[in-house]
């Protein structure tokens, strides 16, 4: 699968835009060096992209909430010639998407649309992003959608999972305390990539980029307090705490049991042999989990694995099923067991090429549909953007990973059990005294999962 | 006929552009099926078979959750019949309001395999008893999984037990009847309702019409037509005095909620099959006059969802979902929800308003086109009633065949005084 047109542009951008000066006490998002703009392979659904990225120095979660929140406000909350409707009424007329995502320290704005009208939606999100007028509540409004959701309350794996990988990629004791600002413009971003096939998209693109003012106007009050206040997690090991935590639900007839480790590798064929693994485990309906413990013990509707990918060579591992209270023990068990099973390479090899074809066919669906998880995909191979010519080797390894090495180095591609964190939310029995050797924590209701992350990452059990 | 709109704050899902046309073509060759089609069109290098049973949780029996059972077992039958290797498929298959739809979706090659798998859902379920009695456990608790991720389910429920003042057909007592579910009653459903009479069939992607008609035939063509359930659930309709307040606490809700129920019933028509373009121009319109005043006027509503059906025999169904910022108190909210829909068409519709929205609704039809899942939903939206399905083209061609007075007695008709329903849900730590 040949995904890259291999094209890279690096750009430099001598000419400036002044702000207007009414917006000149605005925080300035913006880089201060050169933009690097980068051209991927066009999507095959007549569709052009383009994807803004932003870096935030020292990303914490309050604040990699509040710059989604601000991104959110520029292009939803009106111009200084449109209103926030007629913003809309355009999107919906031209048929323009509009998706904000991260990629580690990287925050991005990926605008979709037909390619016929491309260029057009591009002259727009140049005027957003020139005149933003959204008013403070609507960025509060926007702020409280940015915000993690509790995962206790709705009892999602997907939802608990996503605290879990905020966990691991932000400091857990950085916090931004102090009154955010409100004001934001977004300036030159540090690259952009480009998903089109027209001269035309190209040239205005880079009109775009050179009308936005770059970052020696940043005023970097807010910014530059959450720099000097953060002490920073570079450089600390990618790893969950080992231990249970328990949030007792005693009104619940359900139990949502949830197995996660963090896990780095080596390349990217080790990260693609791990994920082909854990997808043979429970992915879908042709996977173990699903056929043991939904199809022969009948235990639960949803067993699943995930397998998450954090960033280069970083992933983490899940494994949940909701169950009948009572039968939580029995089904942590038989989780545990399969994972064992698999891990000694009890793999049937016919089933885990068919895994491997459905990944391989959702990662190309995805590349070429859908722009905003490609973007993704490129910043956690290359966040500080590349020269020369691209690759993305995980994409290159669904070529040279073979499923029998695969099955072979099971034990090294997938963790020991006994290294997995253990999620219990709801009703039935406490855990064991032997399953609490590792650490417990009672997680208080409506408490976020970090708290007992914190607490037995600090042996505070 | 469902229409939707929900409005968040970060991911905003509309399409545009230039499609190719849509053909739906009739397949004379069908056995006893209630209708076929085929929808040849080659974006995508698939075919999907999506067939439809006419019959969904409305049609519940006592008690509720039947169809859901029916839908499990069915599905796992003809899995268990057509395919005897390693999975390399999910099953797809999804119990709505008034339609159960089973997707099976491959390879143009693939083609007749996919028929064979969507026939064999129609023959009586052939899983071994201990299997069937088991997946009882697993509905219970697939639905018990849902009430607790989804609030909207429960608050909805709510709101139209209330409305209806019944637990039966448009209401339902999904979670209440969980220990009552039966095999009994599930393969008397089957019975009933999985007749050729009351299954529509949709082949639709990379297939020639020729071929298409050829495998119908062969897979179909030995069905015989019988009588179709009978819908009772259509004469269900609320007190039109109804005005119906509750209020809860629940730790369920990660935010305070207000849910609203409208019953709308068109006494002089009988049939919503002549009404499509209306409804889709009107319940457009009206979604943009709420969302002005909730979303673009206001800041208070953090999320608002606007729920839509319009039933076969033209009952409309509005249901409106409201996320409350912190401290905006239900009460407040129920209050402008109350005074916006009071005022929605104080200002008339203008012709340029329906221009608008005709070329909105073009644009979001045609990006549906582009991708395959939101290519079958809209495929099997109208069909789901039992009338021919739309293409994005096709309802282009509705809605511009549609008069801008059909649109605007369609919007005032909704907005005058019917049964209503409110829930008022507050979180709790």
């Amino acid at each position: 699968m040949r995904v890259f047109k291999g094209r890279l542009l690096a750009v430099l951008f001598a000419a400036l835009t002044l702000l207007p000066g009414e917006r000149a006490q605005a925080e300035l998002i913006a880089t201060a060096g050169e933009t690097k703009l980068v051209e991927l392979s066009p999507l095959e659904n007549d569709t052009s992209a383009l994807t803004l990225v932003w870096t935030i120095d020292h990303p914490t979660l309050d604040r990699t909430a509040a710059m989604s929140a601000a991104i959110a406000s520029v292009v939803t909350g009106g111009t200084s010639t449109r209103s926030s409707y007629e913003v809309s009424s355009f999107l919906k007329l031209k048929g323009v998407e509009q998706k904000i995502g991260r990629s580690g320290k990287n925050l991005t704005l990926t605008v979709s649309a037909p390619s016929d009208v491309f260029p057009e939606v591009l002259v727009h999100l140049e005027n957003v992003l020139l005149e933003p007028r959204y008013t403070p509540n609507w960025y509060a409004r926007e702020l409280e959608t940015s915000r993690p959701v509790i995962s206790t309350r709705t009892r999602q794996p997907s939802d608990v999972l996503n605290e879990v990988t905020n966990y691991l990629e932000f400091d857990p004791a950085a916090t931004d305390e102090e009154t955010l600002e409100t004001d934001f413009q977004f300036g030159r971003p540090a690259q952009v990539i480009l998903r089109s096939e027209e001269e035309e998209v190209t040239r205005r693109t880079v009109r775009l980029i050179n009308s936005l003012p770059g970052a020696r106007f940043r005023l970097g009050r807010a910014l530059s307090k959450w720099a000097e206040g953060w002490t920073g997690a570079n450089g600390a090991p990618f790893a969950l705490p080992k231990g249970i935590v328990h949030l007792a639900d005693p009104d619940a007839s359900e139990m949502l049991i949830l197995l996660a480790n963090a896990k780095a590798f080596s390349n990217a064929q080790d990260q693609l042999g791990s994920n082909l693994l854990v997808d043979y485990i429970g992915a879908n309906q042709g996977s173990e989990m699903f056929r043991v413990i939904r199809q022969s013990m009948r235990a639960s509707y949803d067993p699943r694995s995930d397998f998450v990918v954090v960033g280069k060579n970083k992933g983490v591992i899940a494994l949940s099923a909701t169950v009948e209270a009572s039968a939580w023990p029995e089904v942590h068990g038989k989780i545990m067991e399969i994972y064992q099973g698999v891990r000694d390479g009890g793999v049937v090899p016919e089933s885990l090429e068919i895994q491997k074809d459905r990944l391989d066919r959702t990662y190309y669906h995805r590349f070429f549909t859908d722009p905003d998880w490609g973007a993704r995909q490129f910043l956690d191979e290359h966040p500080d953007g590349v020269e020369g010519e691209i690759t993305l080797p995980l994409f290159e390894a669904f070529r040279t990973v073979s499923t029998e090495e695969t099955i072979e180095n099971a034990d090294t591609l997938l963790p020991p059990i006994e290294e997995f964190l253990v999620i219990l939310i709801g009703g039935g029995v406490s855990p064991s005294a032997d399953m609490r050797s590792d650490g417990y924590c009672a997680l208080p209701k409506g408490a976020p999962v970090s708290h007992c992350l914190n607490k037995l990452s600090n042996a505070e059990y | 006929m469902r229409a939707a709109v929900f409005f968040l704050s970060i991911v905003f899902l509309v399409f545009s552009g230039s499609a190719q046309a849509q053909s739906i073509i009739p397949l004379a060759q069908k056995g006893g099926l209630h209708a076929a089609y085929v929808v040849p069109v080659d974006t995508f290098d698939r075919v999907d078979v999506q067939l439809i049973v006419l019959s969904g949780s409305y049609d519940d029996p006592d008690p509720s959750g039947t169809a859901h059972l029916t839908e499990h077992l069915a599905a796992f039958s003809a899995d268990a019949t057509i395919l005897r290797k390693p999975r390399e498929r999910d099953i797809y298959a999804t119990t709505h309001n008034v339609a159960t739809v089973y997707t099976n979706s491959g390879l143009p090659s693939e083609a007749e395999m996919l028929l064979r798998l969507s026939r064999a859902v129609l023959d009586t379920p052939s899983v071994s008893r201990k299997f069937a009695e088991s997946e009882v456990a697993i509905v219970q608790r697939e639905t018990l999984l849902r009430e607790r991720q989804y609030p909207f389910r429960w608050l909805s429920r709510m709101a139209l037990q209330n409305l209806y003042g019944t637990l039966r057909g448009r209401a339902d007592n999904t979670v209440e009847d969980l220990p009552k579910l039966s095999l009994e009653k599930a393969y008397q459903f089957h019975k009933e309702h999985y007749v050729p009479s009351n299954v529509t069939l949709i082949v639709s992607g990379n297939i020639e019409p020729a071929r298409a008609e050829e495998l119908v035939a062969r897979v179909f063509g030995d069905t015989e037509p019988s009588d179709a359930p009978k819908k009772p659930w259509l004469d269900q309709k609320p007190d039109p005095e109804k005005q119906s307040v509750v209020r809860l606490q629940s730790d369920r809700l990660q935010r305070d909620t207000v849910l609203f129920a409208k019953f709308v019933e068109f006494e002089d028509r009988s049939t919503s099959i002549d009404m499509q373009g209306a409804f889709f121009i009107a319940s457009g319109i009206l979604n943009e006059r709420i969302a002005k005043v909730l979303r673009h006027e206001d800041t208070r509503i953090l999320n608002h969802g606007v729920n839509w059906y319009f039933a076969k025999n033209a009952d409309v169904e509005l249901v409106i979902d409201l996320q409350l910022m912190p401290g905006f108190s239900v009460d407040e909210a129920k209050d402008l929800l109350t005074e916006t829909l009071a005022g929605l068409l104080d200002e008339p519709i203008s012709k340029y308003e329906i221009h608008e929205l005709r070329q909105k609704e073009v644009v979001w039809s045609q990006n549906m086109a582009r991708r395959p899942s939101a290519f079958l939903w809209f495929l099997q939206n109208v069909a789901a009633d039992g009338f021919p399905p739309i293409s994005p083209s096709v309802f282009a061609e509705t809605l511009s065949n549609t008069t801008d007075q059909e649109v605007i007695d369609f919007a005032e008709k909704i907005l005058q005084p019917s049964a209503t329903s409110f829930v008022l849900a507050e979180k709790a730590d």
